[in-house]
């Protein structure tokens, strides 16, 4: 349906203008050793994308295609590529068109999106294709936003420039109505949340770990969740505002809820009602210091076709990130901390989950494109449910990530 | 930086336009006129130093000075050189720029990526994209007319960009340098409305207007009352190169 919206569009305004095409991407080579289990991107109970042991990987190749026409409206397609050895995919994670009008005299400028894009969460992930510039790996909740979250909708953002009125600040308001997302929260309950550079592509399909209630109230799950999966079509929501003092920060706030109707199931997938809030924000300490973290608190909820609760959880995760730069160098540490909390009584799928993480991250500019990559991920969470799979409910796991990294 | 557009000599208008972009194009553009103008001015103008300090007699630098006549036409045939803005490590160079109506304004990006140009009010808004090296041209308060219109620009893609274009009726116009002083030459005896003018002048309409009389060489000291605001700092929040909108 999005796509032929995308197609007419394009087809009535391609032959009056002009359209500058570009293409950009990433390649991100990684080397990378775990000290843990097995990745929960396979089904395992491990929280990193890559199994123990070490490997070399091609962790992210990312082709970002952009037409533009002179009056405003682009069109945007990202492609990524994995060759991990874990689960390699090569697909579509986004595609959308786009809408930006000038600002008017006082500053007030409009835009809107159309297609399939990523909700806006992530203060982390803003460069190409979705990757993050400081670290090789976003946070535990803006891992689960490339994971389980992506919007296939419209979204209309009005922004306020405070330059042209003399205020020091700018505003932002962006509300969008989506669909294709109703199974988001199902891969946060079952395998918690994760630390991970792996965005899910929009035709992969992720699989489950093991858990008794699969063979039980679970049994008609299908075993791997597809989490752009539309249920009910009905339109989920975000509404967010942005305050920004150029120069020195940012205040983000936000609200997501998937409106997903809990206890339908087709093909194998459950709706889940998915609601959650965040805030961050990005502070400039001093000219190389910068100081940013972010915060999602929310609830999911899916019932079996009678509207027996199977899975209530309430979750949490929250992050605090400090960044020196001085070129060519960039350090960035950042802790973090998280939960699930299972609020149901579904024997055989415990989804309790407490955690903590730090990231250790050096990034070296070698030339205006290359980077050098060196990450430190330590993680430690105590989850219940990896004693389904033979591990112990307390895990420490370790990264050790060598990434060579190049724009263009 | 384009060192003719900030120098301020007059030329005379002549009927011929040439492609930007060739340096060639840009030397005849610029110097052919400031020969001419040099034989043919007349003799019996004069000259119009004017200071600009704060209170306390710091000098303000980079603000626009122009004198507008308070009676009688500007004459027809003097006229200044065409306005060069560059698009320079995501900034406009220069910040300000000074032309006349209806004289052209060439946009040359030195950038490696694409710009897109606009004017966020006055009477001849326009937006362009403009690509890495390429060069586009305006001309200058192609809108209704109007004695003080002042444009401000930005970049839709990198919204800290940002610059101003003053376009003016009066070819007696330029600005003040590090000492604070601005020298308007040529210009003939008479009654004028002498302006100063910043994008950060904190006054109304960031500007202070003084009459002055002008029947031989002068200087006039104009006094701010506070010093200039702070420039905004034309550059990116972040040294990344790579950043999209997420």
């Amino acid at each position: 349906m999005i796509y032929r919206w995308l197609m007419l569009a394009a087809l009535a305004t391609g032959p009056v203008q002009a359209v500058e095409g570009d293409l950009a991407g990433i390649i991100d080579v990684r080397y990378s050793t775990v000290d843990g289990i097995d990745s929960y991107v396979n089904g395992g109970a491990g929280k990193f994308r890559f199994d123990g042991g070490g490997q070399l990987a091609l962790a992210q190749a990312g082709l970002v295609g952009t037409l533009e026409w002179d009056n405003g409206l682009s069109f945007h397609a990202v492609a990524n590529g994995y060759a991990d050895g874990v689960e390699d995919g090569l697909g579509i994670s986004e595609a959308y068109l786009k809408y930006r009008t000038l600002p008017s005299e006082s500053g007030l400028r409009h835009g809107v999106r159309l297609g399939i894009f990523y909700p806006a969460i992530s203060l982390e992930n803003n460069a190409t294709a979705w990757s993050v510039p400081d670290t090789l790996t976003p946070s535990t909740m803006n891992s689960w936003v490339g994971e389980e979250l992506r919007a296939t909708g419209v979204e209309y953002t009005a922004e306020l420039l405070g330059k042209f009125s003399g205020r020091s600040y700018d505003l932002k308001m962006q509300a969008s109505l989506f669909t294709n997302n109703d199974p988001s929260g199902a891969m946060l309950s079952w395998h918690g949340w994760t630390l991970s550079s792996r965005q899910t592509l929009l035709h992969e399909k992720l699989p489950l770990p093991d858990m008794p209630a699969r063979n039980d109230l679970l049994a008609a799950q299908a075993p791997a969740s597809d989490p752009f999966h539309e249920e009910d079509d009905r339109w989920g929501v975000t509404l967010s505002t942005e305050l920004k003092l150029p120069r020195k920060g940012l205040l983000h706030l936000g609200w997501y809820d998937n409106n997903a109707t809990q206890w339908r199931r087709t093909k194998g997938q459950y709706g889940w009602r998915t609601r959650f809030v965040w805030a961050g924000f990005k502070w400039r300490l001093a000219k190389a210091w910068r100081l940013s973290g972010q915060i999602m608190q929310g609830d999911t909820l899916m019932q079996a076709p009678w509207r027996q609760d199977v899975v209530d959880n309430d979750y949490r995760s929250a992050y605090l990130k400090l960044s020196w730069s001085q070129r060519p160098h960039r350090i960035s540490g950042r802790i973090e901390e998280f939960s699930v909390t299972d609020l149901d009584s579904t024997v055989g799928d415990n989804n309790d989950e407490y955690g903590k993480a730090f990231t250790l991250s050096y990034r070296y500019r070698v030339q205006k494109n290359w980077f050098l990559l060196t990450e430190f991920n330590w993680i430690n969470s105590s989850r219940w449910a990896r004693t389904y799979e033979g591990a112990t409910p307390e895990l420490i796991e370790r990264q050790l990530q060598f990434a060579s990294r190049y724009y263009f | 930086m384009c060192k003719p557009c900030r120098d301020n000599r007059y030329s005379l208008k002549v009927g011929y336009s040439l492609k930007a972009g060739s340096i060639t194009g840009l030397l005849i553009k610029h110097a052919v006129p400031a020969l001419m103008l040099m034989q043919t001015w007349s003799a019996h103008a004069e000259t119009l130093s004017v200071l600009v300090t704060t209170v306390d007699g710091g000098a303000v630098e980079g603000a626009v000075v122009y004198a507008e006549p308070s009676a009688g036409a500007v004459p027809s045939e003097l006229t200044t050189p065409p306005l060069l803005i560059a698009q320079k490590d995501k900034a406009f160079a220069p910040y300000i720029g000074v032309v006349q109506r209806n004289r052209t304004v060439t946009f040359t990006n030195q950038d490696d990526i694409t710009h897109h140009i606009y004017s966020a009010a006055g009477n001849s808004r326009f937006s362009f994209k403009i690509a890495a090296g390429d060069s586009h041209e305006i001309i200058a308060g192609a809108g209704e007319p109007d004695p003080f219109e002042v444009i401000s620009m930005g970049c839709n893609i990198h919204d800290w960009m940002s610059g101003y274009m003053l376009v003016l009726d009066t070819p007696w116009f330029t600005r003040t340098n590090q000492q604070g002083r601005a020298v308007l030459s040529q210009v003939e005896p008479g009654t004028y409305q002498l302006n100063v003018w910043h994008p950060q002048l904190q006054a109304a309409d960031n500007r202070v207007q003084q009459r002055v009389e002008l029947h031989s060489d002068q200087t006039v000291v104009i006094e701010l009352a506070q010093p200039l605001a702070p420039l905004p700092e034309q550059s990116g929040e972040d040294d990344f190169d790579f950043l999209e909108e997420y």
